[in-house]
């Protein structure tokens, strides 16, 4: 049964209230809730490479209405943003439903990656003074001493425009009252923003939450490789904490206070 | 307020009875007047008379002028009137020119106080065994062969070395030792030459905190060896501490070493000893430390017999096991080592345990004779624009001696909303208090900041301060410019007033930025909810009661007595069946106590004051309101795995032949060889604890065979006996009855063989060098005591049990019966196992503290809480899981975390956790916090 | 919890080219002389390593408390 069929199955049969995914407009594919009201819409939906954060409108539309019954079509990626949102009380699985579609419409590249994202074009420029998206992080720190990586960075994050872009297509950005934008801590109005506290604040905010999807990277205007960054910051998390966000629905052990730790201080002059 | 302290004082004579007690003291003078002292230590700078220091066991010097440490309560200067020149020889007088506060007073004489008391508690502790006298251990002759009190000094920081490990005879403080051998039983379990035969019971686990101490001290690698005859280290997890500091490297020698002497060549110390096989060795060490014991002073002595009071051959208070507090004589309690050796959590359970003895006779009188002082009513000051008032203390010469104070108190007043700013010779002296009441109503101050020392020793007193000027008591900051500043910096006096400018301009930023704090009083229920009704919670339900209040007690079976149904005697050989039939004939007589059997805890709501619990038995469910909660769940004894268990009549557990003395069975009249198997189950990996009942239980019952027929053979197989304290009588009389023991390792464990009607029962002499065995008609095996599953009580009233699964308190040495969660106790074995009287004293400990919740009439909430914005709340519970007093629950409606403000205790770990700064904690804000911050780096 | 938190935090300031300038250590109240020789030593080390290159970024900021959008903390009556 394809897509279209089963959707309207769902709401047909009262499973879901609104069933979120893209719908063609102009050649265009956006973000589209469909309803019983509007049946005739689903011969617009399509499903393609492009992505956005459908369980962040999930997220909005349960605040709102908290027993919504909610479809979604889903990749990977989205089902680890879900899993997340559920481990933080933002989504009830009882009630969400979704649709997994396939990650990766190529069928040549690796599912766990996540993405069918298309290796990024670095300019000459951005590879001398700041970072290749595509480089692989742990390259990265053996290619470039403790000064190099710090030119690298406040050169792309001296680019940052603070549009909130990559906040605010996170699917796993949920709180009501973002501390990027407390006065107490960021200046209004200072471009660039404090660098690189700003980018290290929402860094370590991400920390045991980022499931990888990359949007924010795609989103930001400025090409600060913002992926590149989270998945440092995960392969950190992973291996401090043993722990993958999204992986499953085991609670974020960033808010455990755990029994045991093997791990020791480190001494002062490593 | 309610407790009056009367130092250097004595009792020299009680008449009266219970409830009607007349004592007679004297308090000996101090020559200086506490309420004038300001402690600013300038006298005994000052003092040319240097004494050797008793705190610090001699190894360092104090002056005649002097406060004994620096913790000492009060916090007061003394003179030593043997010592002072001035009240010796009329010369000096020193003190009482530099004195700042005229305290000093040469003709102070000695009073008689005469008091009418309820009641009179002993708890004079201890004097450490003086091992002067054994010539054969050296002390005395050489600097290095120090005591266990003397090493302790060592180790601390405010000791003679300043916690730097150097050997007393370097008198440059420079020489490190590289060896270090702690003697234990030195001056206990032993009749010869110290008259002391019972053991000590602590030394054993000090010896071992010091060893792995003293590594940890040492800079170089250490080599620690303890020499001793059996490892006593039966406490809540003192086996796993041995075991860590076995793997550590410290080395335990089971021997009794017979010389230390000085070698006169090397400088050190040769000791010469015959370890577990027979070899005699000869070692060298840099240090010994003596393990001494404890002993009762001849002042103790002679304050407990004047009263009339039975004490046992060792000076030890008498007791019996089912009253471990009461001395012999109505009206007098006793606790900590005066009624026997002990350690620290044991004397701390005891001294609430005496609290509560001692006060139940006198119920009815509660608070007849409590003060309370009336409080001006708060000025409402939340809207107004912060008026700031600045105290810049000199504390002496303290700060004023380094820090620029007139540059610092000149920059104060130049800050923004600092309207008032006035320098002190001491801003905490009683004169600047009454000062500062009238100057804050004067000039109408809203905020203060006092730039002096630590809130933590005078951010109460200031409060105070601040309630008396009819301000909310949370409107003061201090800039610590003493410890932080003048102590550290005092080298260099411009960068430390620049500092101090710092540390003001930081306070002053904060404070702009205070607002009042409320604390709300909410009603107690004035009634109590035991869970378990063994010994221990009978016990306790009964202390509650005859304190005036009502109980609820919840057992889980149909009968109460718990284990102490199943128990024959106590080690004194007390019957315990008629003590515990006695307690629950006082139960069910009680019009107080509401029984209910077969019952169980179904869930809890509340807090401290206010919970609400569901019991469910059989039949119905009920509702209970009480004010605190007591667990007395106890524990079970285990079904061993090994040794023919269950396979062979003639192996059982220590209960189970208990049950046979008390059927009077045939089998033990006809058995000719009994064996007994010690830690069954019991101190291996899986289960590192010890059991601690077990070595007496197993002797005490070893004894009762060899009283009905002095020819069966009793053999007791052991790894360490632990006959702690007194109980050690025990164990000599059974070697004397002619039990035989004999000592195994884990790794060559007894091997059991069953026969027909016997089982074989092999094991190796290691002072033979041979494997024996016997033939035995009843094998005895001393089973690891278990914990109960605890798990939905705990869930239930927020309390937490440790990895084998033991309650655990909110602090093993100081809060024993104490939970992290407040209004809830424990006591009895779910805390650990214990014996009767062990039992008997937690759960009266347990009432005494439930008693300081439910004498009053209400508690207060508020204050310094954290506080959880719902507009910012995403009610992802992140909070919820990182609060470790479970004060955080989701509002079900909003969706929201919501803080119950009786059982958040402020640590702030909610609002370090949320990434939208949702939760708040009062008096630390964000805003406060950055304002700081931002304050600290804007210069 | 709190070193995996700080672990953390060292290997992202690692990342970030500002390697070595946290540094986690658990000293008592009793340890007084343990303390100073941390601080001293951690003094040292940061001497060493020279100003942190950040430091200039951060921007004059005015000691009067400005006007928050946000709401003010106060304190709600409990019970």
């Amino acid at each position: 049964m394809n897509i279209t069929k089963q959707v309207e199955q769902l709401l047909k049969q009262g499973d879901v209230d609104i069933f979120l995914a893209y719908r063609e407009l102009d050649g265009h594919l956006i973000p589209h809730g469909y309803t019983l009201d509007n049946l005739e819409d689903l011969e617009n939906l399509k499903v393609s490479q492009h992505r956005y954060s459908l369980e962040k409108v999930a997220t909005h539309l349960t605040e709102k209405k908290p027993n919504l019954k909610i479809g979604i079509v889903a990749r990977d990626c989205n089902q680890r943003a879900l899993n997340l949102l559920y481990t933080w009380n933002q989504l009830s699985p009882e009630n969400i439903t979704p649709l997994m579609v396939n990650c990766c419409p190529s069928q040549t590249r690796n599912h766990s990656d996540c993405t069918y994202l298309e290796p990024k074009k670095t300019g000459t420029f951005k590879q001398k003074k700041g970072i290749d998206f595509n480089e692989n992080p742990r390259e990265f720190m053996d290619n470039n001493d403790n000064g190099q990586r710090f030119s690298r960075w406040m050169y792309e994050f001296s680019k940052c425009i603070k549009c909130y872009g990559c906040r605010n297509i996170c699917p796993v950005c949920f709180c009501t009252d973002c501390s990027l934008e407390n006065p107490d801590l960021v200046e209004p109005g200072a471009l660039p923003p404090e660098i690189p506290i700003f980018h290290l604040v929402r860094a370590t905010h991400m920390a045991g939450r980022c499931i990888d999807c990359g949007l924010c990277e795609d989103a930001c205007p400025a090409e600060i490789p913002l992926r590149f960054l989270y998945r440092e910051m995960n392969r950190i998390v992973s291996d401090v904490f043993d722990y993958t966000p999204g992986a499953g629905l085991e609670k974020s052990p960033f808010t455990i206070i755990g029994n045991e730790v093997t791990l020791e201080p480190r001494p002062m002059d490593a | 307020m309610n407790i009056e302290l009367l130092t250097l004082t004595e009792v020299t004579a009680i008449s009266g009875q219970e409830g009607d007690i007349t004592a007679t003291l004297v308090q000996h003078p101090r020559y200086v007047d506490t309420d004038k002292c300001i402690a600013c230590g300038l006298c005994a700078e000052k003092c040319p008379k240097k004494v050797p220091d008793e705190y610090n066991e001699g190894l360092g010097k104090r002056k005649a002028i002097y406060v004994p440490y620096s913790q000492a309560v009060p916090l007061k200067y003394t003179i030593d009137p043997n010592n002072c020149l001035y009240l010796t020889k009329e010369r000096c007088g020193l003190c009482e020119t530099v004195c700042p506060s005229h305290a000093i007073n040469y003709l102070d004489q000695k009073k008689e106080i005469t008091l009418n008391v309820g009641s009179v508690v002993l708890s004079t502790g201890f004097k450490s065994f003086d091992p002067s006298g054994l010539d054969h251990l050296s002390f005395g002759k050489h600097p290095d062969i120090v005591t266990s009190m003397g090493f302790e000094r060592v180790l601390s920081a405010t000791g003679p070395q300043g916690g730097h490990l150097v050997l007393p005879s370097d008198k440059k403080h420079k020489k490190e030792p590289k060896k270090i051998a702690w003697l234990q039983c030195v001056g206990s379990r032993d009749e010869n030459r110290s008259k002391n035969s019972y053991c000590s019971s602590v030394c054993c686990m000090y010896a071992v905190k010091q060893s792995v101490m003293a590594m940890d001290h040492s800079k170089a690698p250490l080599d620690c060896a303890i020499f001793y005859m059996d490892m006593r280290t039966q406490g809540k997890d003192f086996d796993t501490y041995l075991e860590k500091a076995k793997d550590n490297g410290v080395r335990f020698v089971r021997s009794r070493v017979h010389t230390v002497m000085p070698d006169p060549h090397k400088g050190n110390l040769v000791m010469t000893y015959v370890d577990e096989l027979g070899a005699l060795k000869t070692e060298y060490f840099d240090m010994v430390v003596l393990s001494t014991g404890l002993e009762i002073s001849a002042d103790s002595f002679a304050l407990a017999t004047g009263m009339g009071i039975e004490l046992d051959a060792s000076n030890f208070i008498n007791t019996n096991s089912f009253n471990p507090v009461s001395t012999s004589m109505p009206g007098i309690y006793a606790c900590g080592v005066f009624t026997g050796p002990k350690d620290i959590p044991q004397s701390v359970m005891e001294a609430s345990a005496a609290a509560a003895a001692a006060t139940e006779g006198l119920a009815v009188s509660r608070n007849t004779l409590t003060k309370a002082v009336v409080k001006p009513k708060e000025r409402e000051v939340a809207e107004d624009a912060p008026k700031i008032g600045v105290f810049v203390c000199n504390c002496g010469t303290n700060i004023g001696g380094i820090v620029d104070i007139p540059a610092v108190a000149a920059y104060a007043a130049e800050l923004p909303g600092v309207v008032y700013v006035e320098e002190n010779l001491f801003t905490c002296s009683q004169d600047t208090q009454d000062k500062m009441v009238e100057v804050i109503r004067n000039k109408g101050l809203n905020r203060i900041v006092v730039a002096a020392c630590t809130p933590k020793t005078h951010e109460e007193l200031f409060r105070e301060t601040l309630i008396d000027a009819g301000l909310n008591k949370y409107l003061i900051e201090m800039a610590n410019i003493r410890n932080q500043d003048s102590w550290v910096h005092s080298d260099e006096p411009e960068k430390a007033t620049t500092k101090a400018k710092d540390l003001v301009r930081m306070a002053v930023a904060k404070a702009f930025r205070l607002a009042p704090l409320f604390e709300t009083q909410l009603p107690v229920s004035p009634s109590a909810l035991v869970v378990g009704g063994g010994i221990a919670g009978m016990t306790a339900a009964l202390s509650l009661s005859r304190q005036g209040y009502p109980v609820t007690l919840v057992e889980k079976n149909q009968h109460m007595g718990g284990n102490g149904r199943q128990l024959c005697k106590t080690w004194k050989n007390e019957e315990i069946a008629p003590f515990v039939k006695g307690l629950i004939a006082d139960i069910e007589a009680d019009g107080q106590i509401q029984t209910l059997l077969g019952a169980t805890v179904e869930s809890v709501e509340g807090f401290v004051g206010n919970f609400k619990t569901t019991v469910t038995s059989v039949d119905k469910t009920q509702l209970i309101d009480h004010g605190v909660a007591l667990i007395a769940t106890g524990a079970v004894e285990s079904k061993p795995t090994e040794y023919a268990y269950g396979q062979h009549k003639a192996v059982m557990t220590l209960l189970e032949l208990d049950a046979l003395f008390m059927e009077k069975d045939t089998r033990l009249e006809k058995a000719m060889e009994v064996v007994f198997i010690q830690c069954v189950g019991s101190r291996d990996k899986e289960h590192p604890y010890c059991s601690k009942v077990c070595c007496t239980h197993a002797i005490k019952s070893a004894m009762a065979f060899k009283k009905k027929n002095p020819d069966t053979g009793v053999y007791v197989l052991y790894r360490d006996i632990r006959t702690y304290g007194q109980r050690e009588t025990l164990y000599r009389e059974a070697r004397k009855a002619g039990i035989l023991f004999f000592q195994y390792d884990l790794d060559s464990k007894p091997v059991v063989t069953p026969g027909e009607n016997r089982v074989s029962v092999e094991f190796t002499d290691t002072i033979l060098g041979r494997r024996l065995c016997v033939d035995a008609d009843i094998l005895c095996l001393s089973a690891r005591i278990d914990a109960r599953d605890n798990t939905h009580l705990s869930q239930a009233f927020k309390v937490t049990a440790d990895s084998a699964g033991w309650l655990l308190e909110a602090h093993q040495k100081l809060r024993p019966v104490d939970f992290a969660t407040d209004g809830v106790f424990l006591c009895g074995m779910s805390h650990y196992p214990k014996p009767v009287d062990e039992s008997i004293a937690q759960a009266k400990a347990a009432a005494a503290r439930a008693l300081t919740v439910l004498s009053r009439n209400s508690i207060n909430v508020g204050g310094i809480v954290a506080q959880i914005d719902p507009e910012r709340c995403a009610g992802c519970g992140g909070c919820v899981e990182v609060c470790s007093y479970n004060a955080i629950t989701m509002d079900p409606e909003r969706e929201v975390a919501v803080v119950n403000d009786a059982l958040c205790k402020g640590c702030g770990a909610c609002a370090a956790t949320c990434p939208s700064e949702a939760p708040s904690l009062m008096g630390f804000n964000n805003d406060q916090l950055y304002a700081q911050i931002k304050s600290a780096l804007a210069v | 919890m709190t070193i995996k938190r700080i672990t953390f935090v060292q290997e992202m300031l690692k990342f970030m080219g500002l390697e070595g300038r946290l540094h986690l250590e658990w000293i008592s109240s009793a340890e007084a002389q343990k303390f100073a020789r941390v601080v001293t030593d951690f003094t040292e080390k940061i001497t060493h390593l020279g100003p942190s290159p950040i430091a200039g970024q951060t921007r004059s900021i005015s000691m009067e408390p400005h006007e928050n959008k946000r709401r003010k903390h106060e304190y709600h009556k409990a019970g």
